[in-house]
């Protein structure tokens, strides 16, 4: 495990060329988590909004990048036990969110 | 039908007149706020401009401070100008709201004339009290402190006491449950222990709880009676959401503060802690997208007020990619470890205050203008095209935009090799500092800084100027709606 796993918390120490790789990498995809998260969503919705299954469609290849993106995090952060159940957790919130607040908006729209 | 348009003050309520005030102030700080900010940048690309005369120090204080207090000032002249339409009835204690205005003003501006001429000297209880506070983003001294808690607390018996004496809705309920929020978090950041971790455990209280948490809720009920306004959006919905604000921010931002007790020897579970509920805030902002796109196209909204409406979206965006993108990236302490500190940080701070915040306050201020006209159409075909006001737009967004790319590039520098080449070290420290493309960064900090300033200076100008040549009244949705009723 590289400077970036847990033991490199509390000791800064000095991180060779695979880690600085791997530090970009998970900075980049720590981005690319939410903005994903955004597009599954707004594609979610706009798929809804307008009925068409290729929105829908486009909304899970973006949810599967999502997916991706979120295993080069865990993988490029050297993640384990608690860490990769809150990888799963934020998976299981960004599917799950949009869905519920498009019940909500529907329901107090009425 | 000839009815005599009403301009001005006399166009006003009381809450309103006071608000206008609270907002001028706010535009001049802004104003000082970015010019602070760019002699500060000027000083880190050389470093004896200025030095011994208003040093860095001073500089980054004024900018950092000045901020702090313009979006205070733009929230408080916010809600005293929605309260009496809000509660339906005059506003209580408008004499009192007045005196507080003065006393805070005054206050500011003895604080800013310490800061600028008392530089350096030994730091004792009295400089604590008269001086400095010495606590970074709030150095207020503590007088001054007790002023801030004394105006916040009238504030909270105006509205309180307007709410109560109207009608109690929504957003009157959320808004003074929040300002009790606001005048006991502040509380926090005064009281002095000589234990360093202790004192950085509350002072966050402040800088977190305070300016993150009672604000955005601030903020909500702020966007939520200006949805109404410029959407015509439906009470019992703004309303709805409103609350799964609050219950989001008391169910994951509270404990999201852990992030900033990472490493300020606190116990080691709060990486834990700190780093689950970090993770977990971006998800409510991308659900709201869900809601936005439903509104957009189940009511496909017009409004009278194109640059209010666009400064709302500004604020949708700003929040999401400041707060959400900027914030997720470096929020695991895992990658925080090496970022925290750097101009990584002031990137996203630069990002997400300006995308949540002061997109909020030029929205209002825009709103205000339009009734300080008389009401007049600030939509499609203004007189000049609204060119200002675009271009104010563009010049502002895209300035900080710029500032906070610059800052990435500078912070990604400081991280790769103050942190992991050299181990954080003093030496790396300086190496860091020294290398081209953390200058190059900072060098075009200062240029979008400057744009930044254009833009400030063409809102300015438009706000003075908008509406002036309009005649034609604004049709407001709520009105069509009641009128259709």
């Amino acid at each position: 495990m590289g400077a970036l796993g847990p033991e490199g918390l509390n000791v800064m120490a000095p991180m060779g060329p695979e880690g600085l790789d791997a530090f970009l990498l998970a900075v980049i995809a720590g981005a690319l988590v939410v903005v994903f998260g955004a597009v599954y969503a707004a594609c979610f919705a706009f798929g809804r909004l307008f009925r068409s299954q290729i929105l829908m469609q486009v909304a899970y290849v973006c949810f599967a990048l999502l997916i991706g993106t979120v295993y080069v995090l865990s993988t490029s952060l050297h993640l384990e036990g608690i860490w990769n159940v809150l990888m799963v957790l934020l998976l299981v919130a960004y599917f799950v969110a949009p869905r519920m607040i498009w019940r909500l908006t529907a329901a107090t729209h009425e | 039908m000839n009815t005599a348009k009403l301009t001005g003050s006399a166009a006003l309520d009381g809450g309103q007149r006071l608000a206008v005030k609270y907002f001028v102030v706010a535009i001049v700080l802004f104003g000082a706020q970015i010019l602070f900010g760019l002699l500060a940048g000027f000083q880190y690309l050389q470093p004896d401009f200025l030095y011994g005369i208003v040093d860095f120090s001073v500089n980054r204080m004024v900018h950092i401070n000045a901020m702090v207090v313009w979006m205070l000032f733009g929230f408080i002249g916010s809600i005293y100008w929605l309260i009496e339409d809000e509660s339906g009835t005059e506003i209580v204690g408008l004499k009192l709201g007045n005196l507080a205005f003065w006393l805070f003003t005054i206050a500011v501006a003895i604080v800013v004339v310490v800061y600028l001429v008392v530089q350096t000297g030994p730091g004792t209880i009295e400089s604590i009290w008269w001086i400095n506070e010495g606590r970074e983003y709030i150095e207020a001294p503590r007088w001054a402190d007790v002023g801030i808690v004394v105006c916040v607390l009238i504030f909270f018996y105006n509205v309180a006491a307007t709410f109560t004496k109207g009608r109690w809705t929504g957003i009157g309920g959320v808004l003074v449950l929040d300002l009790v929020a606001v005048a006991g978090m502040y509380l926090t950041g005064m009281f002095y222990t000589p234990n360093l971790s202790m004192d950085q455990f509350w002072w966050w209280w402040v800088i977190h709880l305070w300016v993150e948490a009672t604000w955005e809720v601030l903020v909500g009920c702020i966007m939520a009676w200006g949805l109404i306004k410029t959407l015509g959006a439906r009470r019992q919905i703004v309303t709805t959401w409103l609350y799964i604000e609050v219950a989001l921010m008391l169910g994951s931002g509270i404990l999201g503060l852990g992030h900033h007790y990472f490493w300020i020897g606190t116990p080691e579970y709060w990486l834990t802690v700190g780093g689950f509920f970090s993770a977990l805030e971006p998800v409510p902002l991308v659900a709201m997208v869900v809601h936005a796109v439903y509104d957009s196209g189940v009511h496909r909204f017009k409004s009278p007020n194109h640059p209010a409406l666009a400064w709302l979206i500004a604020h949708a965006f700003g929040n999401f990619f400041g707060a959400g993108v900027w914030g997720f990236m470096h929020t695991l302490p895992q990658v925080n470890v090496y970022t925290h500190g750097t101009q990584w940080s002031a990137s996203h701070g630069h990002f997400a205050f300006f995308g949540a915040y002061a997109t909020m306050n030029i929205a209002v201020f825009y709103l205000a203008a339009q009734k300080w006209r008389g009401n007049v159409n600030f939509g499609a075909g203004l007189v000049d095209n609204g060119w200002k006001w675009k271009w104010s737009l563009g010049l502002l967004n895209g300035g900080v935009l710029g500032m906070v790319m610059a800052l990435l590039v500078s912070g990604y520098d400081q991280v790769f090799i103050e942190r992991a080449l050299e181990g954080a070290t003093w030496s790396g420290f300086f190496k860091a500092q020294q290398n081209a493309w953390y200058l190059q960064g900072m060098w075009w900090r200062q240029v979008f800084g400057y744009m930044t300033f254009a833009g400030f200076f063409l809102l300015v100008w438009d706000l003075m100027t908008i509406g002036v040549r309009e005649t034609r009244p604004a049709v407001f949705h709520t009105e069509v709606a009641e009128h259709a009723a």
